[in-house]
């Protein structure tokens, strides 16, 4: 069982524990950057399809537990319809403003050359989540000028390669 | 768990791999996907294929690939599925194009069936089939299961047929 650890937070396989919140976040305007609102029908198959990643590739979304259960979630990913493997971050309303998701992804960049030998790491990220390229800027990723094959609102940030 | 491999007469049911993805996507988008809410884009197709990879981490049951034994051809997918939005734990199966008609869907459907009356608690499963999918009906009815005309369904339109432990 695949499980990293930060100062304040555990990276763990999702479970079904984790659905409510997974799934009230997705049908919030919280998700408006990351294709929601969306209702239960549909974000379900990104909850479900998050754990099945794991098995096709070794490598996924981990859910963050704070201690008390799912703040939010963050991981690596290759969708068929992305060109690069990304890693991705979603912190929940409650956990929002404290450094979660930077805490998270670094570890899941430090944790990156063991489970793929990807040679880039993007970010996609839409030209309005100012949020989110505030957490790439943290983590020394930068801007790469070019917009997503996959969504002309994304823009791809690249991040620093880590040694394996 | 783990998803497991099943064997039946002529058919090996494997655990689903990335490389079906591409059979599967262009099922998904085509009109036959009508019978399962689609046709569907690449995006949906994608989260429906790892939601069914998932279903053996998340619930233990969950999809299989139909490989025919003799030709390594992978024919369609047979799965048990479950999660917020099924009433009850369903049986579903679809074959690629061009492999009906020759009763591979029932033997599949079949040996899952079985499988699940051993190593799961339940007393019946159900399978929800389009109105209008005449050829999905008829693997249900070769299957003795029965029609459940109260059994809560996703979809008003569906109908329900309710497979019972130890047969028909």
């Amino acid at each position: 069982m695949i499980e990293l650890q930060t100062s304040r937070l555990t990276l763990r396989l999702p479970m079904l524990a984790d659905w409510p919140a997974y799934r009230d976040f997705y049908a919030s305007d919280a998700a408006k950057h990351i294709g929601g609102p969306l209702p239960a029908v549909r974000s379900w198959y990104y909850f479900a399809g998050d754990r099945g990643h794991w098995d096709l590739h070794g490598f996924g979304w981990f859910t963050l537990d704070d201690g008390r259960g799912a703040v939010g979630t963050c991981g690596l990913h290759i969708p068929p319809h992305h060109a690069d493997v990304e890693i991705g971050w979603n912190v929940y309303g409650a956990g929002q403003g404290k450094g979660y998701a930077t805490e998270a992804a670094r570890a899941v960049l430090d944790w990156a050359p063991s489970v793929t030998d990807a040679q880039r790491i993007v970010s996609y990220i839409d030209r309005g989540n100012t949020a989110s390229k505030r957490v790439a800027e943290k983590l020394g990723a930068d801007f790469t000028g070019e917009m997503a094959a996959h969504d002309p609102d994304c823009e791809v940030w690249l991040h620093q390669r880590r040694a394996a | 768990m783990l998803a497991p491999t099943l064997q039946s007469q002529r058919l090996v049911l494997r655990p689903m791999r990335d490389d079906d993805f591409a059979a599967y996507e262009a099922l998904m988008a085509s009109p036959r996907a009508a019978y399962m809410g689609g046709p569907h884009d690449r995006r949906a197709a994608w989260g429906m294929f790892c939601s069914d990879v998932a279903g053996w981490a998340i619930f233990g049951h969950g999809a299989l690939m139909l490989e025919h034994r003799e030709t390594g051809e992978t024919l369609g997918q047979v799965g048990l599925n479950a999660g917020p939005l099924f009433p009850e734990t369903e049986l579903g199966w679809f074959l690629y194009d061009g492999r009906e008609g020759a009763g591979f869907a029932t033997e599949a459907a079949v040996a899952l069936r079985d499988w699940a009356f051993a190593q799961l608690p339940l007393d019946s499963l159900v399978s929800y089939t389009d109105a209008a999918n005449a050829a999905s009906r008829k693997v249900a009815e070769r299957m003795g299961a029965i029609e459940d005309a109260d059994a809560p369904r996703p979809d008003p339109e569906d109908v329900v047929y309710r497979h019972h432990r130890g047969g028909a």
